[in-house]
């Protein structure tokens, strides 16, 4: 009788229940408990908008850290890191699908931190002839549920085909850089009103398909790890004072005084006043505390900007890294080391 | 154990605590309600789990108890017979005969049944888990695969 799969025969943990999990979890601090409001069913409902749950409305614990592989491949991330960020609620599955006028749009998983945020939709033409290529675009609208907009950079579009052959059905990713890093909880609506057909240029071409696809994310955003420098290195052979770097698994920001940036400047010979980049300050890799470096493949800066001769720059890290272990930051094409206290 | 460790633990024990707490409260509503109780109150009291190996022992001992206070604050407010109508009658799912047939058994013999054939907990657990001594567990273990034998007859090839 034991040999019996008979957890098999119980229910999957619903969405609603799952949510819960998640938010209460994230709602414990070190040291304290703070009781957060559990949303009750109705309002759940609107959440998951007229969503159809892919799996039949459930998602067990062990499937939250299966990474749909695009994802996967978009951040660089093995198994237990993709398990990692999703125990932090960087990463998180979704499961929203939506269906009108002959096109299904599913949302498929989001990764966001305080810098940055990417969405991952499949979006299915029913009509298997309909080949949906890269160049096609969908109508769109963003709307921050009474919040102000938090991105300075928010871009859309259908994946490559070479990442995706063309056919009925294709990839749809959203990624934005947030224009004041912060930590709040991004409550974001997505709502889809038009497959366009591909059009000249940069122009969007005339609708295919016309109806109303609308998702809500909640996501919640996990404060970086943040070390206190004040210390001066050696960057290309000039001094420059790097006052504090804030890490997270995907993304890096760096903090400097405005006056070694000056130097590195001038040697440079470019102008950041007419957005000239700064190469010898690009993040080109972090070395971990066993001595192991792992180098960025394609250098992604999201913001750089001064003020108050505090120089700032964040960028989106091309490898998902384990924050607890790295012992330095890499910048520049020396790959000059930012160690940290 | 950290925060970190915690919520991996928790993560992992998911559904293991949502098919205890189905199986005390049937709704999904005050499932919700009592995991998320239980979770802030092991959070709260973390510091008093002596040896971490047992901590989903622990965790589901508290989720129980988080169940049988929820069960006890509805027949407060409403007839015992309206509150056992309104278990029994939720959410109308697809459920598998086996399960509903579990969810038929008496509370008594449901629990043993579920935490060692469901969830997979030895019987020395889950003698600490529902504070009863081994003779009794056993006994109810027994008494449960005897009466879900019955309920299955005809459903299901049953083996013991």
């Amino acid at each position: 009788m034991k040999n019996r799969n008979w957890n098999y025969e119980f229910p999957e943990v619903p969405e609603h229940v799952h949510q819960t999990v998640l938010s209460t979890l994230a709602g414990l601090e070190d040291g304290k408990v703070k009781r957060v409001k559990r949303m009750k069913k109705g309002k759940i409902a609107i959440l998951i908008a007229a969503a159809v749950a892919v799996l039949g409305t459930t998602v067990s614990a062990a499937e939250i850290f299966k990474w749909n592989k695009r994802a996967a491949e978009v951040f660089v991330a093995d198994e237990a890191q993709q398990k990692e960020l999703v125990t932090e609620q960087i990463a998180r599955e979704e499961y929203q699908t939506i269906s009108d006028a002959g096109l299904t749009i599913r949302a498929i998983q989001t990764i966001q931190d305080n810098n940055c945020f990417y969405a991952l939709f499949e979006i299915t033409a029913e009509d298997e002839g309909m080949q949906i290529t890269e160049n096609h675009s969908m109508g769109v609208l963003f709307d921050y549920q009474g919040d102000e907009n938090p991105f300075c950079v928010l871009e859309w579009g259908f994946v490559g085909e070479r990442q995706q052959t063309v056919s009925n059905s294709r990839y749809f990713e959203i990624t934005g850089t947030k224009a004041e890093p912060g930590q709040e909880d991004l409550n974001m609506k997505i709502q889809f009103s038009s497959l366009n057909a591909p059009g000249a240029k940069a122009v969007d071409g005339e609708p295919v398909l016309e109806g109303n696809w609308e998702f809500l994310l909640n996501l919640h955003t996990t404060a970086p790890v943040r070390y206190e420098i004040n210390k001066e290195y050696q960057i290309a052979d000039c001094a420059v004072m790097v006052k504090a770097v804030e890490l997270t698994p995907i993304s890096v920001k760096l903090v400097c005084d405005m006056e070694g940036v000056r130097l590195l400047e001038k040697q440079e010979g470019v102008n950041l006043d007419q957005a000239d980049q700064l190469s010898s300050l690009f993040i080109n890799g972090i070395k971990y505390q066993d001595g192991t470096v792992v180098e960025e493949e394609g250098y992604q800066e999201l913001q750089v900007g001064w003020e108050d001769d505090m120089y700032t720059k964040t960028a989106r890290l091309t490898n998902v890294i384990d924050v607890e272990k790295v012992s330095a930051l890499l910048v520049g094409e020396n790959m000059d080391e930012i160690v940290f206290p | 154990m950290n925060k970190k460790q915690f919520t991996t633990q928790v993560l992992e024990a998911e559904k293991s605590l949502y098919h205890i707490a189905k199986s005390i409260l049937g709704d999904d509503e005050d499932c919700a309600d009592a995991m998320q109780n239980a979770i802030l109150h092991a959070f709260e009291k973390l510091h008093t789990l002596r040896n971490e190996r047992y901590f989903k022992t622990w965790l589901t001992r508290i989720l129980i108890n988080e169940c049988n206070h929820i069960i006890r604050s509805r027949k407060e407010q409403i007839p015992y017979e309206d509150y056992y109508e309104s278990r029994t009658s939720v959410e109308q799912e697809n459920y598998s005969p086996v399960y509903e047939a579990v969810r038929e058994l008496e509370d008594n013999y449901r629990m043993p049944f579920v935490l060692f054939y469901v969830e997979g907990f030895s019987i020395k657990e889950i003698c600490q888990i529902l504070e009863l001594s081994q003779g009794t567990v056993k006994t109810r273990l027994y008494r449960s695969r005897k009466l879900l034998k019955e309920k299955l007859a005809g459903v299901y090839e049953y083996e013991e």
